[in-house]
């Protein structure tokens, strides 16, 4: 029979399984077993302390990022979608496991020591097929399209666009969410395509002597090839940064090089802006990825997790934080995939929920106008009347940029005829009557219906009021 | 002796350091008028007698030195486009010493120019290797601004007067709260000179400072401004935060030099010192020219001899203040707390008010204004179209608020160097300028009244600091182990008891889970961001807001600190800004918001709280040489319970009561240290209670006995009144006296009690004023009874135990017996009681 750690063997290098029942994950009490150099604490001054009160107020905070209930991430249902079965499993690490044995951690997640100059670290690589499937993704779907560039991720050579081939996707686990130079970094994932397969390295830390040698093998393995991460240009490569800056007298200035950064999350807001509420890497999963997670360590609860296998030195806890930060680098890499898609085809029937005018909005971020007006243009020719009006009032921007006075003006006076009095696009419309086509009784007449529907008085009104003042005098003077 | 300080002249904008410029008919005008109001005020009939000190001090030419020759030559331009063709002597002593790599503390008047003393040697440095890295400190957000805009101008000088080859383009920019997150990476990267404030550099810059690589591996220069304010909690945190800056710079591999500046206090060298944990050359002639001085001190007149009772001083205040603002004088008025400023401002603003033509502008200021109504204000001074301005202490620091002719001092503010501070408000380098000193009936400023020169000739107070002080070292420890893990060889600042100390902190830490020891260094292992928790200026950090309801507007005016809300905000306050009236509806404590309407009332509100002390450990038993032989007086960690109770509502001019209301609010606990005397039964006994004397009596004598300590507690240890609590109880701390409000009689002592004087540091950990007073008990004793056997009040006075209707007939008498079987001697007896 298959004993028990064969079984998380064979599931960690096989990357499917049999479906195990989700372990809730808990932080266990544990004895101060590990604890190495203690010192001793004169007992008077240990009263005075005590009596002071001074660690209450450090003690660790009460969680404060609660994840939103499952049906408040989901703009009301528009699309009819469903989130997909999942089709992807892991394993569920056991919630028992061996203690005060420093191999018992590296057992559960299939681990082994590496060694650099600087000393060793627990590090795991996992080789992942590109015909493996990642929620509804192909892990080779991502190769099919790059990914542009905004100006500022494009590094000092000026990288205008990622192939998937190209980047290292990365992803850190933290002893805090505060950052600042006592936050660690003390588990790093890193991910890259070589040829038929995506290769998924951990770097995790023992204790903080290993710090050194961890950002140094990561430093030589990453080399200055350029990045993709989720929230990594403000919150995971900073941190890094500091890291190597940290230990830099032992390891020599490190990873530090700027690079091409792609970070998928303010893309993610972007082309997902109204659909989803929530743009977590986990609400992406569900909802664009189509993968269910189960049983997950939440990400509040990761630094403590550390904290107690430092105490303990028992990785039942932790080891769930492995399969957290593999899940989140394998997605990026899936995220990736479906976002290169998308910006490929914007005019095709757009997948996957993404919102047309945050769409457009990203390709213009992308300085690619054409793209941007297509996607626009395609969805206002599917979609029902009520739907279309922010996407014509971009398109009416678009056109009226492009020096298209008729097609600005068909879409401004979509918009104006819509059920709400919306003042921005009868403004458009007089503007374009009165400047551009010089048609002054009919910027009159638009500018005399908006005041229809204006209160005396307030600013808005007076606006109006002195363009129909102004236009009147152009028609009398014509 | 009491210098001009006008802060103006410390600006090298503003007026040229040319010698013996010819004096304008527009400075003779001005100067005519303050002679003018000065005879008045001494020809008062109403004031007759009652002008106890008038100093004179004379006009002082300036002391040159040249320009050192080895400064970079793109200065000499600029300096001299500024005017400035020598230095004052203290200018180059502090370039001397500088440029000899000595950490530089400059003492002079804030008139003096101070400003060059430590911008030229950074720029003369910055100039010749355009690498190098400054950090300027200063206390207040304010005071950044202020330097920012003019260090950029004499960069931009020296910049635009060399050609274009030499030219390196300077920059100088402040990092703060205000600092848009969009510029705070060009900050960190390109500016030449980065100003911030303690707080920012404690929260913000070292917690991350692998950000701020480039000016921690380059910085040359820390400037410290306006040092004499780091005193007390403020000051032991900053001194800790030093600590932690120059462990950063240690790892960084820089090592900076400290140039500070400071108003004159008695102590500067061994306060730096203590600071900064390094040795010091303190640079303290003045070479700056300074204008005639005038300094006034009135003791209002006597109204009722019966009772003791002065007229009020803020009437006597009024009435100076009128004369010079009348006379179109530009005054800056001071009042002790927040409410006394608003009733200021209201009582001078109605001065003026029947006149609607070209009513001269009259201002409040203080603390909780919001930023832009202050710049507005400060503008307003600058540029004289504020005519008079009533000030909290606020405006005690160096912000640039321009000329002013007249200063009236509402009250001692407590110590010698405010008053120095206050009165330099007034005073230019040409031009004669007054200072009128106000007293009130306590003890404290009665005995000014009697020793004037106490205040003219004695030397301003020591400032004091405690940076080991267990609770600050412990909340910075954690910031350090945060910063850098701390070396099991490395000693967090030069003066912790003994290492094992400092390794026994660690080991608590790391028992509560915040550090890890390992591999021979403490590692910070808390998932938090220590320096959130710690405020350096007070206990707690986060501010109420004040919001206007009227005409649901919903707007916010002010903000107020955590423990002025419990005496400012309760449900029934009339809350004033700019003297306007605003009624307390609604207190959210959790939310930390207070709704206010507009009013127009007749009546202020006046808070009533009590505190009650809990002792949580007894550090010293004696007090050492001189033991008081009948009463024992110990020193330790306690706890106080502070609760506001109720408020009184006050009319305005008359000060009549109108009435009583409840404040229903949560207690403010925190820890501090105290002093405390306990009077043994055997005393109680020998002065005859309960069978001669009644324990009410009693009561009321050692009422009086603590006002009368409490005065002099200050004096002695020459601190403010309002950095030390006074509370009366019974030695097992469970009784206290309290406040009553009408109808609800205060809890009675225990019949047979010992009771115990508690005089506390206000302030949570304490700031060593309890601990320095412990030794002096014995002094203490003897200057009560000093104070009560030369008081001339037959039973009580505001002077000396209180008034007789707080405290009653007997309590001057019995407090003097009391002083003297504690001293054990034969009790001495008051003639008329």
């Amino acid at each position: 029979m298959e004993s028990k750690a064969d079984r998380i063997r064979r599931v960690l290098s096989d990357g499917a399984a049999a479906p195990l029942a989700p372990a809730q994950p808990r932080l266990r009490e544990v004895s101060p077993s590990r604890e190495l150099e203690r010192a001793t604490i004169d007992p008077e001054l240990r009263k005075r302390l005590d009596a002071l009160g001074l660690v209450a107020a450090t003690q660790v905070a009460p969680p404060v990022r609660h994840r939103l209930p499952d049906e408040e991430e989901l703009a009301p249902p528009r699309h009819g979608l469903k989130p997909p079965v999942l089709d992807f499993d892991w394993i569920a690490v056991p919630d028992a496991g061996p203690r005060d044995d420093p191999t018992a951690l590296a057992e559960l997640v299939g681990a082994a020591e590496r060694t650099t100059p600087h000393g060793s670290f627990l590090f795991v690589e996992r080789r992942f097929d590109l015909s493996h499937t990642h929620g509804r993704i192909v892990l080779r779907d991502a190769l099919d399209h790059p990914v542009s560039l905004k100006r500022r991720e494009r590094g000092p050579c000026g990288r205008t666009a990622l192939q998937a081939a190209d980047p290292v996707f990365i992803d850190t686990e933290t002893s805090g969410l505060a950052g600042g130079t006592g936050t660690v970094a003390f588990l790093v994932g890193a991910g890259w395509v070589e040829g038929e397969q995506f290769v998924l390295r951990q770097y995790y830390m023992r204790d903080y002597p290993e710090e050194a040698a961890l950002l140094h093998a990561l430093d030589e393995d990453i080399g200055d090839r350029p990045l993709v991460s989720f929230n990594g240009r403000s919150f995971d490569w900073p941190l890094l940064t500091t890291r190597w800056q940290m230990n830099r007298a032992h390891i020599g200035a490190g990873g530090t090089a700027p690079r091409a950064h792609l970070d998928l999350l303010p893309s993610a807001r972007r082309l997902w802006s109204s659909t989803l509420h929530s743009h977590s890497l986990a609400t992406l999963e569900r909802h664009v990825i189509g993968l269910e997670r189960g049983a997950d360590l939440p990400g509040w609860m990761i630094p403590s997790a550390w904290f107690d296998y430092l105490r303990s030195g028992w990785g039942g806890t932790i080891a769930h934080a492995f399969r957290h930060n593999e899940i989140d680098v394998v997605s990026m890499l899936a995220l990736f995939a479906r976002v290169g898609a998308i910006l490929e085809e914007p005019a095709g029937g757009v997948e996957a929920h993404a919102d047309r005018v945050g769409t457009a909005k990203l390709l213009l971020d992308l300085d690619d106008a054409p793209r941007a007006r297509a996607c626009l243009e395609a969805g206002v020719e599917h979609a029902n009347s009520e739907d279309v009006r922010p996407l014509r009032r971009l398109l009416g921007h678009l056109c009226r940029r492009d020096g298209e006075w008729d097609a600005a003006l068909t879409h401004w006076k979509h918009v104006a005829r819509g059920s709400a009095f919306d003042a921005e696009a009868y403004e458009q419309v007089a503007k374009l009557y009165e400047h551009r086509l010089r048609d002054f009784a009919a910027a009159l007449r638009w500018t005399e219906a908006a005041l229809e529907h204006l209160v005396e008085g307030t600013r808005l009104y007076e606006a109006f009021a002195h363009r129909a003042t102004r236009v009147r005098g152009k028609l009398a003077r014509s | 002796m009491i210098g001009p300080n006008d802060p103006t002249q410390d600006r090298l904008t503003q007026e040229r350091q040319a010698p013996s410029r010819p004096t304008s008919s527009n400075e003779d005008a001005r100067a005519s008028r303050v002679h003018a109001v000065l005879d008045e005020i001494v020809h008062d009939p109403g004031l007759q007698g009652c002008v106890v000190a008038h100093r004179v001090l004379p006009a002082e030419d300036a002391k040159y030195a040249p320009i050192p020759d080895g400064l970079d030559p793109r200065l000499t331009p600029a300096l001299a486009e500024r005017g400035i063709e020598q230095l004052y002597t203290h200018q180059r002593a502090a370039y001397d010493h500088v440029a000899a790599r000595k950490h530089t503390v400059v003492v002079t008047p804030t008139a003096s120019g101070k400003t060059l003393c430590y911008n030229l040697p950074v720029l003369d440095a910055l100039l010749n290797d355009p690498g190098a890295r400054a950090l300027y400190l200063f206390p207040t957000k304010a005071l950044s601004r202020d330097q920012s805009a003019e260090l950029t101008a004499l960069m931009q000088a020296t910049t635009q007067k060399s050609p274009a080859e030499m030219g390196v383009a300077l920059g100088a920019a402040v990092y703060d709260g205000d600092t848009p997150p969009s510029e705070r990476r060009v900050v960190r990267d390109r500016a030449h000179v980065v100003l911030s404030n303690p707080d920012m550099l404690h929260s913000a810059i070292l917690p991350h400072h692998a950000r701020w690589m480039r000016l921690f591996e380059n910085l040359k220069y820390v400037v410290i401004d306006e040092l004499h304010t780091y005193r007390g909690v403020f000051g032991s945190h900053l001194a800790n935060v030093l600590r932690r800056l120059r462990r950063v710079c240690r790892f960084h591999g820089s090592d900076p030099i400290f140039i500070c500046s400071s108003a004159t206090i008695a102590n500067a060298k061994d306060f730096a010192e203590r600071l900064l944990e390094l040795p010091v050359e303190v640079v303290e002639e003045n070479g700056a020219p300074l204008g005639e001085r005038h300094f006034l001190m009135i003791n209002p007149p006597i109204t009722n001899h019966a009772l003791g009772l002065r007229a009020s001083y803020l009437g006597v205040a009024r009435r100076v203040a009128s004369k010079f603002l009348k006379s179109m004088v530009h005054t800056i008025v001071f009042c002790g707390s927040r409410t006394t400023t608003e009733v200021m401002t209201k009582y001078l603003k109605d001065l003026f008010r029947p006149r609607v033509d070209r009513v001269p502008r009259i201002v409040g200021y203080r603390g909780g204004y919001l930023p832009r109504e202050r710049r507005s204000i400060e503008t307003g001074l600058r540029d004289g179209s504020i005519l008079g301005v009533v000030s909290t202490n606020a405006l005690e620091l160096g912000i640039d608020i321009g000329a002013l002719d007249a200063c009236v001092i509402a009250g001692y503010p407590g110590t010698v160097a405010s008053t120095r501070q206050q009165a330099g408000r007034a005073g230019r380098r040409q031009g004669a300028s007054a200072g009128v000193l106000i007293l009130r009936s306590h003890p404290l400023d009665q005995y000014l009244a009697d020793h004037p020169e106490f205040l003219l000739e004695a030397s301003p107070e020591s400032a004091q600091i405690n940076p080991d002080n267990l609770q600050i070292l412990v909340s910075h420890l954690k910031c350090a182990a945060f910063e850098l893990p701390i070396e099991d060889e490395e000693t967090f600042g030069t003066s912790i008891d003994s290492h094992e100390d400092q390794e026994g902190l660690l080991g608590y830490l790391e028992e509560h889970g915040v550090v890890r020891h390992t591999g021979g260094r403490w590692h910070w292992s808390a998932d938090s961001y220590p320096a959130t928790d710690i405020s350096l200026r007070s206990v707690t950090s986060t501010n109420f807001v004040v919001v206007d309801t009227t005409k649901n507007q919903n707007d916010v005016i002010a903000e107020v600190d955590y423990s002025w809300a419990f005496t400012t905000l309760y449900e029934g306050a009339i809350y004033m800004l700019q003297s306007e009236q605003y009624h307390v509806d609604k207190l959210d404590w959790d939310r930390r918001k207070a709704f206010v309407r507009k009013v127009e009332s007749e009546y202020y509100t006046d808070a009533m709280s009590y505190a009650k002390v809990k002792v949580l450990q007894i550090l010293r038993e004696r007090a050492s040489a001189r033991p008081i032989p009948a009463a024992g007086a110990q020193y330790g960690e306690v706890e106080v319970i502070r609760k506001a109770i109720g408020y009184k509502k006050i009319k305005f001019y008359t000060q009549e009561n109108l009435g009583w209301g409840d404040i229903l609010l949560p207690e403010d606990i925190y820890h501090t240290q105290s002093s405390w005397i306990t009077i043994p039964e055997p005393v109680i006994e020998a002065l005859g209670v309960p069978a001669r004397v009644p324990q009410s009596d009693l009561i009321d004598a050692l009422h009086g006995l603590s006002n009368l300590l409490h005065g002099l507690a200050s004096l002695l240890l020459m601190c403010d009144g309002r950095d030390m609590g006074v509370v009366i109880g019974d030695q097992r701390q469970e009784w206290f006296l309290q406040p009553s409000m009408p109808g609800q009689p205060g809890e009675k002592p225990p019949e047979r009690f010992e009771p115990t004087i508690f005089l506390y540091d206000q302030y949570s950990g304490g700031i060593g004023l309890a601990e320095a007073l412990h030794p002096l008990f014995p002094e203490l004793l003897e200057g009560a009874r000093e104070r009560l056997l030369s008081c001339a009040c037959p039973s009580g006075c505001p002077s000396c135990v209180g008034p007789e209707l707080e405290v009653g007939t007997r309590a001057k008498g019995l407090a003097l017996e009391l002083v003297g079987l504690l001293l054990a001697e034969a009790p001495a007896t008051v003639g008329s009681s």
